[in-house]
């Protein structure tokens, strides 16, 4: 059992949509957190970070789920495909589940992890903005995604459709697949990404299906990071992947960037502790009023 | 050339030969390591020890408030970006003939860093009255290890310690310069916790950029179309308005503030009706941005001329090789 389970419920829309959510209410007006994984990945990317998180500031309100086609949220009427992974029904879906679960008047503090960036900077730029305090991207850049992009069917052939044991799984992940660095983590995250069929194990999202999506994942993420009407904050695991738009923009003071070398693509898996530790300074800094008296002027709250 | 690959740079570093003065240790020879390196090349890890320590010789001196006199031609970012920065002493004219103040961020981002700051720092110990060079908030251990002067200076050297040498050696860079008690210079801008040049004259400067308080705002506040003090949305220092411009030079019976820091397009940019300017001179910015770079020329009136530059041609940009691609969705 990991630590963010116990927060674990489902949560029903009218269309059949039954969202598998993790939910740890704020204390003390300190806000949510509200986390959105990407493609093929699922809530449980942020086990583990939650669990750091939550060490260092137990009072910040914890929001998550699985996205739709992914992880363990289904569609309760098991004939109904409504296979649609547009933008805007998985922004249509954040929308819904902050308001079931978040009080309109409750701070948010949006994180988005690869295309899980897009959906919440597209909220944040739009639908969330007046409830939005602070907006988190985790190695999401739109020139380097669009870039890598090119490349990911050939790489996606590459992976195994199934696995005989969830172990092999775990392992592939780590070694193989080079996806993962953390086993803790990947022990974790890597069964919620599978499915139980007959003798072997396989993927809940077969990613090869959603390529007509791909070309939008990543559009127009640059201008609605860039555009949020809240304190900003990149984190990468190198600064290679800043393209042209992100790197003009830094270099101009529009928002703070974090780069952890020691990372793969999975920063909440492999550096737990370290992404904690950062999105609770970025929080303290920027979801509260600040506490420095100026020698003249007024600071501006 | 494609920056937006995973890239590591091939071939020239390896190849290039260090200077051949191993064994002098004195003065005279600043000349020949300042020829050594205007033809791009480092020097060796023994002369670089040498002269980090004839440079703390001669910048615990300086004052955190370092006097200059005008004229003077002060220049903004140069981030490793050594041919531009050769351009830049072309288009401003030679030291010492004429006056230098740099305003910080040497390193990181471009590809020689470790030219770019062995040059300039060769420059202040053999100019020590002819140029000024002040602390950015790239001159500190932790930024340059995640922005490329850290990884440099063990390509070029297989070691840390020049990356050592060179870190320690910035916790002595002035932070703050004043001209003619009038122009008042430095990397970032206010802070909350500074109202008179007299508070910045009793920090302790010789340390690490600190996360935050006045020294860490100086190094990194940028001014604001906003007015009062905000929080930075860089995640360090503070952003300032014109109101707060304003009160802090009329204070201290200052004309302009100057400053570095931020990328702006045309290379130099005045803000908050002329009380502040910006002053970035890294042409075409890591590469890829498209930009011009200025200088500020400051006659004795204290007159300003910005002289714009382009990016100097190169005959061997750094090639890059592509990488796996990575798993991205
Ligand atoms: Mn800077």
């Amino acid at each position: 059992m990991s630590f963010i389970s116990s927060f674990q419920s489902s949560l029903e829309r009218g269309d059949g949509l039954v969202f598998n959510v993790y939910n740890k209410p704020a204390k003390n007006d300190e806000g949510t957190l509200v986390l959105h994984h990407g493609i093929g990945s699922s809530a449980m990317t942020f086990a583990l970070f939650c669990e750091q998180i939550s060490k260092i500031n137990p009072d910040l309100g914890l929001l998550l789920y699985d996205a739709r086609s992914h992880g363990r949220t289904v569609f309760k009427d098991p004939e109904h495909i409504n296979y649609d992974l547009s933008l805007d029904s998985l922004v249509n879906d954040l929308e819904y589940v902050v308001s079931q679960m978040v009080s309109s008047h409750e701070k948010l503090l949006l994180l988005g992890h690869s295309m899980g960036a897009t959906v919440v900077s597209n909220a944040a730029a739009g639908v969330l903005k007046t409830q939005v305090k602070g907006l988190i991207v985790v190695d999401a850049v739109e020139g380097y995604a669009n870039q890598q992009l090119r490349s990911m069917s050939s790489l996606l052939l590459t992976w195994p459709q199934s696995f005989a044991s969830l172990d092999d799984a775990v392992t592939w992940h780590l070694t193989t697949g080079h996806l993962l660095r953390n086993a803790e983590s990947a022990r974790i995250s890597v069964p919620a990404c599978l499915k139980k069929e007959g003798d072997y194990y396989s993927w809940v999202l077969d990613l090869k299906t959603t390529k007509k999506w791909w070309d939008s994942w990543f559009t127009n993420l640059d201008r609605w990071f860039l555009s949020a009407p809240c304190a900003r904050m990149l984190v990468l695991p190198g600064t290679i992947r800043l393209d042209t738009e992100l790197t003009r923009a830094q270099m101009q003071g529009k928002f703070q960037m974090q780069i952890f070398n020691d990372s793969g693509h999975f920063i909440q898996e492999d550096i737990p502790r370290n992404l904690a530790e950062c999105v609770s300074h970025f929080w303290s800094r920027n979801g509260h009023p600040i506490k420095v008296i100026p020698k003249f002027g007024q600071i501006r709250q | 050339m494609d920056l937006e690959t995973d890239a590591h740079m091939e071939g020239s570093d390896s190849i290039r030969s260090f200077d051949a003065t191993e064994d002098s240790g004195n003065s005279d020879n600043l000349d020949s390591w300042l020829d050594t390196l205007k033809q791009c090349k480092f020097l060796s890890q023994k002369n670089v020890e040498k002269l980090c320590s004839m440079a703390k010789d001669v910048l615990q001196y300086e004052q955190n408030v370092q006097p200059v006199q005008a004229p003077v031609t002060i220049c903004g970012d140069v981030h490793g970006q050594f041919h531009d920065l050769l351009e830049l002493f072309s288009v401003g004219g030679p030291c010492p003939d004429t006056n230098y103040l740099f305003m910080g961020d040497y390193v990181d981002r471009g590809y020689y860093s470790v030219e770019s700051v062995s040059y300039l720092v060769a420059m202040k110990v053999r100019y020590p009255k002819r140029i000024t060079i002040l602390r950015g908030n790239h001159e500190s251990r932790q930024t340059t290890q995640v922005y490329g002067f850290y990884d440099e200076c063990l390509r070029k050297y297989g070691n840390a310690t020049v990356w050592r040498m060179f870190t320690d050696l910035f916790d002595y860079f002035p932070i703050t310069a004043l001209v003619d008690n009038k122009i008042f210079c430095l990397h970032g801008g206010l802070s909350p916790s500074i109202d008179s040049i007299d508070n910045i004259r009793s920090l302790n400067r010789f340390q690490e950029v600190p996360h935050d308080g006045p020294m860490s705002d100086l190094l990194w506040s940028d001014p604001d179309e906003r007015s009062n003090w905000g929080v930075s949305p860089r995640g360090a220092g503070f952003t300032f308005g014109q109101d707060i411009s304003e009160q802090f030079n009329h204070r201290n019976n200052l004309s302009l503030i100057s400053r570095a820091h931020q990328l702006v397009m045309e290379g130099y940019a005045w803000s908050h009706e002329q009380q502040v300017v910006t002053i970035f001179s890294a042409p075409n910015y890591c590469y890829r941005c498209g930009n011009l770079a200025a200088i500020m020329e400051l006659d004795e009136e204290l007159y300003p001329t910005f002289l714009q530059f382009d990016p100097c041609p190169r005959a061997n940009e750094p090639s890059v090789t592509r990488k796996t691609p990575d798993y991205f969705l």
